[in-house]
């Protein structure tokens, strides 16, 4: 079982309708986990030693994506090996809880088209982007020449929309 | 008393105290400031007819005076219709409490105690909480005097809210007053036990008040969380989609804890970006406060939204913080504990076991499931036959035991 960075070997039988895990180098008793869960739940909801906890899961490739309490797990990857659970040498790319979604389309507010004239200085105001009734300030990160402005003011734009381009 | 320096010059008149600061409207960028250098930075640059932290800016220097003037007038325009701008000092490390009042027709006014909204990131509430763990009774005492006094020196009605900036020394200063009933309300219906709208709804109805102050008791705690369509991990930008999945946890009051969920959007729904991202408002109520913090975590745990970017791990992780818990809180603690943003917490620990413990359990239904599959290999049916008879074996022996 890799969870993130680290590895735990465990092992886990089933007891009628409770399951046991017995970590490796941990309590000999174990853990007992009882839960209703099915594939697809996005909640595992149930028991751990009696008390009663939360978790979320997102079905991933090779394991679960899991998260409780604030901890986000980067890929779990399960590989049995003569009935235990072992560390595959699966991909380490994690990327955690992911959701589907898509950035919002601003509005552009305004853009300093004398920025194009004089040049932009680091830290100067280039545009105004305008998104859930909040306004968003983006700054020139370094000096430099702005060569074509892509936006007027009052454009909607997309996610990754080119707003301008610098020299 | 919508307008922020309308309401701030009847507060004075009622004497109630208030925050340093020009209370006229301001010309232009000049003339901001000139009155900032007056007052001493840092300022607080507000919209007048402002709400929801929207047509705020706090400036440290002339420059960000200068442009934040410029942004709050433009924000305040397009958003509330009215672009006056006032300027006032910001108080270092405050606290935003704020008291719920009630009104009748009849010049009737009574407090419903506080509520504390010091989480908050761009001047957003994210947490609330009622009661706050700042006040003690005798400055609770104050506040509510003080708010009812200014209720009825304006002679209001219905459901409204004075906030107060107040220093970790328990002092404290008018802000503002909200004529309109607010997103955090449950958390006082909670620890009350009265229904605000109701309450609403029958002073419209020319009813008088039948609550009297000593009838307001406060009992147990609460807290609410906003569920926000916001990715903690890209610096909270929006994230808009169809709501693949909103599945909130179960609403109940058993044993003492009360959850509740507050939304107005349903599975299939879509989210999009002409509105506030909020998604919902999750409420929890117990005995003490580390036993609503505790249900709020279990709540956030079993709360499942696919299809966008939401802010639940943050939540999540922010009801585990140890100066959360601690209740040692301020405006600036979400910009002061993660400065860099929010990363997801690695598991260790406790945590780490049961996450382990739980994918394995989740892996093991999954085998079980795969092996019950027709026309397999003859080892694996005979692995989970093995299984099978083991765990019958050991049910036999147990029932013998137990004889």
């Amino acid at each position: 079982m890799r969870l993130g960075d680290s590895e735990s070997v465990l092992d886990i039988t089933r007891d009628g309708d409770r399951l046991l895990v017995r970590f490796e180098g941990g309590n000999k008793k174990g853990h007992v986990l009882a839960s209703a869960w099915r594939p697809g739940d996005p909640v595992w909801s149930g028991t751990f030693d009696g008390r009663p906890i939360w978790v979320q899961v997102r079905a991933a490739l090779n394991g679960f994506d899991v998260s409780h309490r604030g901890v986000e797990t980067a890929r779990l990857c399960l590989h049995r090996a003569r009935g235990r659970g072992r560390a595959a040498d699966a991909d380490q790319a994690g990327s955690g809880l992911r959701q589907g979604g898509a950035l919002p389309d601003a509005r552009a507010r305004g853009v300093d088209r004398g920025a194009r004239r004089a040049g932009g200085q680091g830290g100067e105001t280039l545009a105004v982007v305008e998104a859930m009734k909040m306004e968003n300030v983006l700054r020139a990160e370094r000096d430099g020449v702005v060569k074509a402005i892509k936006a007027k003011p009052g454009d909607s734009l997309a996610v990754d929309a080119v707003i301008m381009e610098f020299a | 008393m919508g307008d922020k320096i309308e309401s701030k010059k009847a507060a004075a008149k009622a004497k109630v105290s208030t925050v340093p600061g020009h209370l006229g409207v301001i010309a232009d960028e000049k003339h901001a400031v000139k009155i900032a250098d007056e007052i001493g930075y840092p300022v607080m640059i507000k919209a007048s007819a402002g709400g929801g932290g929207k047509g705020m800016r706090i400036a440290h220097s002339k420059a960000e005076v200068a442009e934040g003037f410029a942004r709050a007038r433009s924000e305040a325009k397009s958003s509330f219709g009215d672009d006056r701008v006032f300027i006032e000092k910001f108080i270092v490390d405050p606290r935003h409490i704020e008291i719920q009042v009630l009104g009748d027709k009849h010049g009737n006014v009574i407090h419903l105690g506080e509520r504390e909204c010091s989480i908050q990131r761009r001047n957003q509430k994210v947490v609330e909480e009622a009661p706050s763990p700042l006040l003690d009774a005798a400055t609770r005492k104050k506040m509510g005097e003080q708010a009812v006094a200014l209720a009825k020196a304006v002679g209001y009605d219905s459901a409204g809210t004075v906030e107060f900036v107040a220093g970790q020394d328990k002092s404290f200063y008018f802000l503002e007053m909200n004529t309109r009933l607010q997103v955090e309300h449950p958390v006082t219906e909670l620890v009350t036990g009265i229904d605000l709208v109701e309450q609403m709804i029958r002073v419209a109805a020319g009813e008088k008040l039948k609550l009297k102050q000593a009838d307001v008791k406060l009992a147990g705690w609460a807290v609410e969380t906003r569920v926000y369509a916001e990715d903690p991990t890209r610096n909270f930008l929006p994230s808009i989609g169809r709501l693949m999945r909103y599945r909130p946890p179960a609403e109940k009051s058993a044993d003492g804890i009360t959850v509740r969920n507050d939304t107005g959007v349903y599975e299939g729904g879509e989210i999009s970006l002409y509105y506030d991202p909020m998604i919902a408002k999750l409420v929890t109520h117990a005995p003490t406060r580390g036993e609503a913090i505790a249900a709020q975590a279990d709540a956030l745990d079993a709360f499942a939204i696919d299809g966008f970017r939401n802010n639940i791990l943050f939540l999540s992780a922010l009801m585990q913080h140890k100066r959360w818990q601690a209740g040692k809180l301020s405006t600036a603690f979400l910009a002061e504990e993660f400065p860099d943003g929010f990363h997801p917490i690695a598991p260790e620990g406790e945590t780490a076991r049961v996450l382990a413990a739980v994918a394995a359990a989740m892996d093991h239904v999954l085998g079980e499931r795969k092996r019950r599959i027709s026309g397999q290999q003859p080892g694996a049916r005979d692995h989970a036959r093995a299984a099978a008879h083991g765990a019958a074996r050991r049910q036999r022996e147990r029932a013998r035991h137990h004889a």
